[in-house]
């Protein structure tokens, strides 16, 4: 009889660890959705976005429509250098490195890509402008319309898109940070 | 005897409890699962994230359609014998796909390979004075995430018509009773006058399918 109470009761103390690890094991999950990972990030690239598009590279009383030698200056550069293009002077943005023009701190990973379709091809492509030419193109050209860090493919991301008027042609922006 | 009796059911006194407690876990994780059901549709932080983009998006669409002279293309684009756009037939809008002509291309590059769906209104102001709403293009009825932006433009009366193939027609909007715009109702009401016809406000609904 001793033995059979013991019996019974591993049954139900097995049954009853096997349900609390269960709730452990699924908790977690059910609360994914509404943890507050990233949040944060979708405000500020969206703001960044903003500013590119609505003021340092456009103007505020031209939104979405850039200014081509603002937003060549502004590409125009390593990640870590200043813009040496002197006709960003005249610009709406601070000469500095892309982080701090952007208000981000040092180890925050920004990046903003000009993509386009200007050939007619079927997929928009990263642009370059071209100087001898004078013109956009898909090609490698003298500027590459892309600047900050490559992204690490592990690190979760944040991108803003923003549709702008660049050189006579709509164009895509994106804005990733990570 | 009765101390054996009294130990047996205890066993199963514990045996019971045990059940009746993991029903109750059990319950408790089927209700919790039934309040937080989360499907790819459903509102979180990152899908208003994506509807603040494709608002974005479409502003960007507008305000470069808009420096191109498109807006006023598209809402031109009228076939003046057959008293529709052209190319719908009696639909009397585009369905399948924007129209070729710049702002329908632009439309298409912004939207179409992201896999999001949009409707385009234009509203002006009838003869008596009420609003109208026509749709220019209409792919289906919006989901509750939703997204509307609008620009408005001015038509004026030397305005002409614009053909299939994108060029300009001879007839200008005040000269045909055809065109479904009408000219706004001058005076002290609308506000409109030296040459302005009517004032028309585009709006793009997108959403994501």
């Amino acid at each position: 009889m001793r033995g059979q109470t013991t019996l019974d009761f591993a049954i139900g103390i097995s049954v009853f660890l096997a349900v609390v690890i269960a709730i452990f094991a699924f908790v977690p999950g059910i609360l994914t959705p509404f943890t507050a990972t990233g949040q944060s990030d979708a405000v500020t690239v969206d703001r960044t976005a903003d500013y590119l598009v609505q003021d340092a590279l456009g103007g505020t009383e031209s939104p979405y429509l850039l200014d081509r030698g603002c937003t060549v200056a502004f590409f125009d550069r390593t990640a870590e250098e200043r813009p040496d293009d002197p006709f960003a002077d005249d610009c709406r943005y601070e000469n500095a490195s892309l982080n701090d023009q952007l208000g981000f701190p040092d180890r925050t990973t920004v990046n903003v890509t000009i993509v386009g379709n200007v050939s007619g091809g079927t997929q928009p492509k990263p642009l370059y402008w071209d100087r001898t030419d004078r013109n956009l193109t898909e090609n490698t050209g003298d500027v590459e319309l892309a600047i900050g860090a490559s992204l690490e493919r592990q690190k979760s991301t944040t991108t803003a898109t923003r549709v702008v008027r660049l050189h006579g042609r709509d164009v895509l922006m994106y804005v990733v940070v990570s | 005897m009765r101390r054996n009796r009294s130990k047996e059911e205890r066993g199963q006194a514990h045996t019971l409890e045990s059940v009746v407690g993991a029903v109750l876990l059990l319950t408790a994780i089927a209700f919790a699962l039934q309040v937080t059901i989360v499907t790819p549709l459903s509102a979180s932080t990152s899908s208003q994230h994506i509807e603040g983009q494709q608002r974005s998006v479409a502003q960007g669409v507008l305000a470069s359609a808009a420096e191109e002279g498109a807006l006023q293309e598209a809402v031109l684009y009228w076939n003046n014998t057959g008293s529709s756009f052209h190319n719908t037939s009696t639909r009397g809008f585009y369905a399948s796909g924007p129209p070729d002509i710049q702002f329908g291309n632009m439309l298409s590059r912004a939207f179409d390979e992201e896999g999001i769906a949009y409707n385009v209104y234009f509203t002006y102001q009838s003869s008596s004075s009420s609003v109208n709403r026509r749709p220019f293009i209409l792919q289906g009825t919006p989901t509750d995430n939703a997204v509307s932006t609008t620009r408005t433009i001015a038509l004026r009366n030397d305005d002409r018509l614009v053909d299939k193939d994108g060029s300009l027609d001879d007839t200008t909007v005040n000269e045909t009773d055809s065109f479904y715009i009408n000219n706004a109702p001058s005076g002290a009401a609308s506000g409109l006058s030296h040459g302005v016809y009517n004032l028309v406000r585009i709006e793009v609904v997108a959403w994501r399918i």
